[in-house]
């Protein structure tokens, strides 16, 4: 017949119910007039019913099975399963957290830094870069950061220094001499001897510095502390009065603003 | 627990209809609970719990089946298909259905994986083709299809024992 090939394509699905009525229709119709193609049809009804038998013989199975102890099992299973996987999971989920794509670029600067640390440590403290201390030398820079850190501080303490003892003739030049007299008595001795010992630091550091112009006014000044210093209550307010004319007279004051100033403007 | 007691059946069902040995399709039943623990965080609340889990079952099934069943199951009767079709056809005895079941059974064992995947569940597991689709994320039409295809290839497989031309 000539739809047999169409008819036996549609039978698997006829079989299982697949097709539609009509389709359905024409199938049945067929069969009950093509012994072929019924034929076919007892073929594939066996396949299909001996598959469909296996359903059977699974429930068998089933049958031997005891299911209230089953999910006992299945739990222990997991149970154990998670303890001999939980330490290498733990030590693998720290991993995990600690490579994670999102902290690379952190790791990346870390890594960066510590580069550029090393390298700057090694440009900066170089061997050649370290002085050797001179035989006999009183004091030396390990480099020359350091060099430029003690000279500012020597410009700072130069300037502290003369501000001070600014203050100090001020206060000492503008008093009447018995003032002055009684003002050396009580604080002025005091301080000068302090600016004194001060001095003894400055002293190097001017060395240093190499401030010629500095060094003088600063031992000028050394000078009047040092005189100032050792009044004693037998110097007459005469004395006294030479004293601070000769103050007026060297300039004092007028020189250490100026040398102030250049030391302010300076490029230690 | 409830979980396990729930499902535990439907589960089997499946993998014994892939094995057909009650001892692994036990060991693949717990192993499909273990793996459903374990992956319980990524269920997807729209999807069919059921579906999901047989799913995992017949993956698991499926690997299961490719590392050791397949050479162990010829190995086991030392015969091929070929050779029982052959030696049933020539001997011209009425065939008992338990042999016409062996027969069967591995004739379906040596189908595509898809379409022994698909007859395993619409026959031995009795799902239907919407559940099949679902379990396997394919679509109505490529259940139907497949379905055909594996019974046209039986029905190709089995034509020396079916006694005519297929």
């Amino acid at each position: 017949m000539s739809d047999c090939r169409s008819i036996q394509k549609d039978l698997a699905a006829y079989l299982s119910g697949d097709l539609s009525g009509d389709s359905a229709l024409s199938v049945k119709e067929h069969l009950a007039m093509c012994p072929k193609c019924n034929k076919e049809f007892e073929n594939i009804k066996r396949i299909l019913d001996g598959a469909d038998s296996l359903h059977d013989d699974i429930r068998k199975v089933m049958a031997t099975i005891d299911w209230d102890a089953l999910p006992g099992r299945i739990t222990r299973a997991v149970f154990e399963k998670e303890e001999s996987v939980r330490p290498e999971t733990k030590a693998r989920t720290f991993w995990q957290a600690a490579f994670q794509p999102r902290w690379r670029p952190v790791y990346a600067g870390v890594a960066a830094g510590l580069v550029l640390g090393v390298i700057l440590t090694l440009v900066f403290f170089k061997p050649g870069a370290l002085r050797t201390p001179a035989v006999g030398a009183k004091y030396y820079a390990s480099n020359e950061v350091i060099d430029r850190v003690e000279l500012q501080m020597a410009k700072r303490d130069t300037l502290d220094y003369l501000e001070r003892s600014e203050y100090l003739i001020l206060d000492f030049i503008q008093s009447s001499p018995e003032k002055a007299k009684l003002l050396q008595k009580e604080q002025a001795g005091l301080k000068a001897k302090d600016l004194l010992s001060k001095k003894r630091y400055i002293n190097q550091q001017l060395d240093r510095i190499q401030m010629a112009k500095a060094k003088e006014i600063c031992n000028q000044i050394e000078f009047l502390f040092l005189e100032l210093s050792q009044i004693s209550e037998e110097l007459t307010v005469d004395e006294i009065e030479k004293i601070q004319k000769l103050v007026e007279q060297k300039q004092l004051l007028l020189k250490i603003k100026l040398l102030k100033k250049e030391i302010e403007e300076s490029e230690v | 627990m409830t979980l396990t007691r729930m499902y535990q059946k439907k589960v089997f069902v499946l993998t014994y209809s892939f094995f057909r040995n009650k001892e692994d399709a036990l060991d693949l039943v717990q192993e499909t609970f273990l793996r459903l623990y374990q992956k319980i965080g990524m269920f997807e609340k729209d999807r069919n719990f059921e579906g999901w889990m047989l799913q995992i079952a017949k993956n698991l099934c499926i690997d299961y089946y490719r590392k050791n069943y397949g050479r162990r199951r010829g190995l086991e009767s030392g015969r091929t298909v070929e050779e029982l079709n052959i030696a049933d056809a020539r001997a011209e005895e009425a065939h008992s259905a338990s042999d016409f079941k062996e027969i069967l059974t591995r004739c379906v064992d040596k189908l595509a994986e898809r379409q022994r995947t698909i007859f395993i569940m619409r026959h031995y597991n009795q799902m239907k083709n919407e559940e099949i689709a679902q379990v396997l994320n394919i679509s109505l039409g490529t259940v139907k299809s497949l379905h055909f295809k594996a019974i046209q290839n039986l029905r190709a497989l089995m034509s020396p024992y079916l006694g005519c031309e297929g």
